[in-house]
């Protein structure tokens, strides 16, 4: 579908280096990685707005390397929507479309916009819209322009936490629908929630590719380390409210009381585990026991790693860990509550 | 020095800026006798000068700032060898003399030059004609039109503009539907400054084109043939009908948005 083949581009100090990737047409790709490690001029390379300075860029077996931006089909979608200011929605939805019946385009416009909700702003201005409507206008206008993949460079940053969920929703159902999707951010959560392929970008180099789970368990880069080493991270299923790790059927996790059945990623952080040499007699919903595997010094504590049939890690203080004696090997009890459990859909 | 003292030398200075520019058209206003301006304007001389001040600016504006908008969004855009130079060659006719300008269209357009020759062979000559005309105030008011166009391209996001070519659209489609329209404020308030030049020029006119006279030489013929007292009235009412017609295209070319406040 996509392919990215040996893509070099240099700014000075600043260099994208030898970027290979290969997206599939029912790929959703997140590419992850911090502010300024390269993602967007990588999305626009793709799109045809920045020239690399060397590498292939195929689309459909095309090489599109040098092919004007306006005949790539690469829909891109801006971190803030470019959307024209001087015309109303439903003119920035019809700007795309090719040529053909006015009637025709009229009717595409309005599907799309009723499968975004902004069927009541067609008629509007877009000076005094949100970021989410905004964001969505630009979504129906690239759709409308019907491209071959989609390139989403940050698209939630501009948008309140109550609205990302629904927009989520939406690329996701895009990308079943058969569209695949590039989309590049710094936000692990967002990563987690679409991703089905993820590859990590930092300093302008891919440095790890795979699936969430592969990169979350196995981080290879220090700013997905950093994430992973925090949070305790699972693939899981959901059935009537209770949570199964993927592959560890017999291992039960309370979540919160609203949680819906299906597969999720669920993440409970580090800081919320207790470690306990007996069994507690705790609220906790969430109790297990297993060996300590290792005891790692870790900014203000110590971090602890348990296997039971799972890996969890928990983060205590030096004090805890002399305390309770712990060392590697010892049987221990890891503990947390219900509501500590995150669920990221 | 106190606050006081210091708003007070300010605001003299103002006064005396105000004063040096509105005691002369006040003194003509004062010294020109109301049936001397209505004599004026029905002296048919006066009138197709006039007409042909106006026409002649409206037309020159509107042919060359159309064809200068892909210069100025060009220089607004795009990076290349001698830019700098470029720009400063664009400001030319603003610093050099106008009778100077005149006399270099002169030898560009005039019988025995190549653009010459080869208007005559299509029967048609630019010296003492209309389009003679139109040139003059074309080359000494292009600039004020070029500037404003590229400041209004320059503040339309490159972003915008690459957002409408990915969505498929050619690059001239973008330049007409989206640079345009969003830079539209300074193209037309540069087209109006434009306007507003090339209807006072004199100095590349005298030289191009004498006849038919514009109001401005009209102005100085009066003026060198008859006195102060036969220029006057023609001045007032040229200058009255020029600030009636720049305010007037200022009206019309003010944003809704503003024009409500």
């Amino acid at each position: 579908m996509l392919e990215i083949k040996n893509l070099n581009k240099s700014y000075g100090r600043f260099s994208i280096q030898d970027i290979n990737l290969h997206i599939s047409s029912a790929d959703y790709y997140v590419l992850l990685g911090p502010s300024g490690a390269g993602k967007s001029v990588l999305l626009e390379m793709i799109a045809g707005i920045t020239k690399p300075d060397s590498g292939k860029i195929i689309l459909h077996e095309q090489d599109i390397t040098d092919l004007r931006i306006d005949r790539r089909k690469t829909g891109l979608i801006f971190q803030n929507p470019a959307i024209f200011p001087h015309m109303t929605v439903r003119e920035n939805i019809m700007y795309g479309m090719g040529k053909g019946l006015k009637s025709n385009k009229r009717l595409k416009t309005g599907l799309l916009a009723e499968q975004m909700g902004i069927s009541h702003l067609l008629e509007s201005g877009t000076t005094k819209l949100s970021g989410g409507e905004l964001q969505r206008i630009a979504l129906a206008r690239i759709l409308a322009s019907e491209p071959d993949i989609l390139l989403l460079d940050e698209p939630m940053s501009a948008i309140d936490t109550t609205l990302k969920s629904g927009l989520r929703g939406l690329l996701r159902d895009l990308n079943k629908q058969g569209l695949p999707v590039l989309h590049v951010t710094h936000d692990y959560e967002e990563a987690i929630a679409l991703a089905n392929t993820m590859a990590v970008i930092e300093n302008g180099r891919i440095i790890q590719k795979g699936t969430p789970e592969e990169i979350f368990n196995k981080p290879g880069s220090t700013f997905v380390a950093t994430f992973s080493g925090e949070h305790n991270f699972f693939r899981s299923s959901i059935k009537n409210h209770v949570i199964s790790p993927e592959g560890h059927s017999d291992i039960l996790i309370y979540g919160p009381d609203d949680v819906g059945d299906g597969h999720a990623h669920i993440m409970i952080r580090s800081k919320n585990i207790i470690i306990s040499n007996q069994k507690p007699e705790l609220s906790t919903m969430n109790n297990f026991q297993g060996v300590i595997q290792s005891i790692n010094p870790f900014r203000d504590g110590f971090e602890i790693k348990m296997a039971c049939g799972i890996h969890i890690v928990a983060r205590i203080t030096k004090d805890s860990v002399e305390r309770l004696n712990l060392y590697p090997g010892k049987t221990v009890w890891a503990c947390f509550k219900a509501s500590s459990v995150e669920i990221i859909r | 020095m106190s606050n006081r003292t210091f708003t007070l030398l300010f605001s003299t200075g103002l006064a005396l800026v105000l004063l040096f520019i509105i005691s002369p058209i006040a003194g003509m206003i004062i010294k020109t006798p109301l049936p001397d301006l209505f004599e004026a304007t029905r002296d048919g001389e006066v009138t197709d000068s006039i007409f042909l001040t106006i026409s002649a600016s409206f037309a020159a504006t509107l042919i060359f700032a159309i064809l200068s908008l892909p210069a100025s969004w060009m220089l607004a855009r795009k990076r290349f060898p001698f830019k700098r130079l470029i720009l400063g060659i664009i400001d030319l006719p603003i610093v050099i003399p106008h009778t100077a300008a005149g006399i270099a269209l002169l030898g560009l357009v005039s019988r025995d030059s190549v653009i010459g020759k080869l208007a005559a062979s299509m029967g048609f000559d630019f010296i003492g004609h209309p389009s003679g005309i139109m040139l003059a105030m074309a080359f000494v008011s292009l600039p004020f039109f070029i500037n404003a166009a590229r400041e209004g391209f320059t503040s339309v996001p490159e972003r915008i503009e690459n957002a409408a070519l990915n969505l498929g659209a050619s690059p001239l489609k973008v330049f007409l539907t989206i640079s345009i329209p969003l830079a539209s404020r300074n193209i037309v308030s540069g087209a109006v400054m434009m306007f507003a030049r090339g209807m006072s020029e004199f100095g590349a006119i005298v030289i191009i084109a004498y006849q038919p006279m514009t109001t401005p030489v009209l102005i100085f013929e009066r003026f060198s043939a008859f006195g102060l007292q036969y220029a006057r009235p023609v001045a007032l009412l040229f200058m009255i009908i020029s600030v009636a017609v720049f305010l007037l295209m200022r009206l019309l070319t003010k944003d809704p948005e503003n024009a409500r406040n």
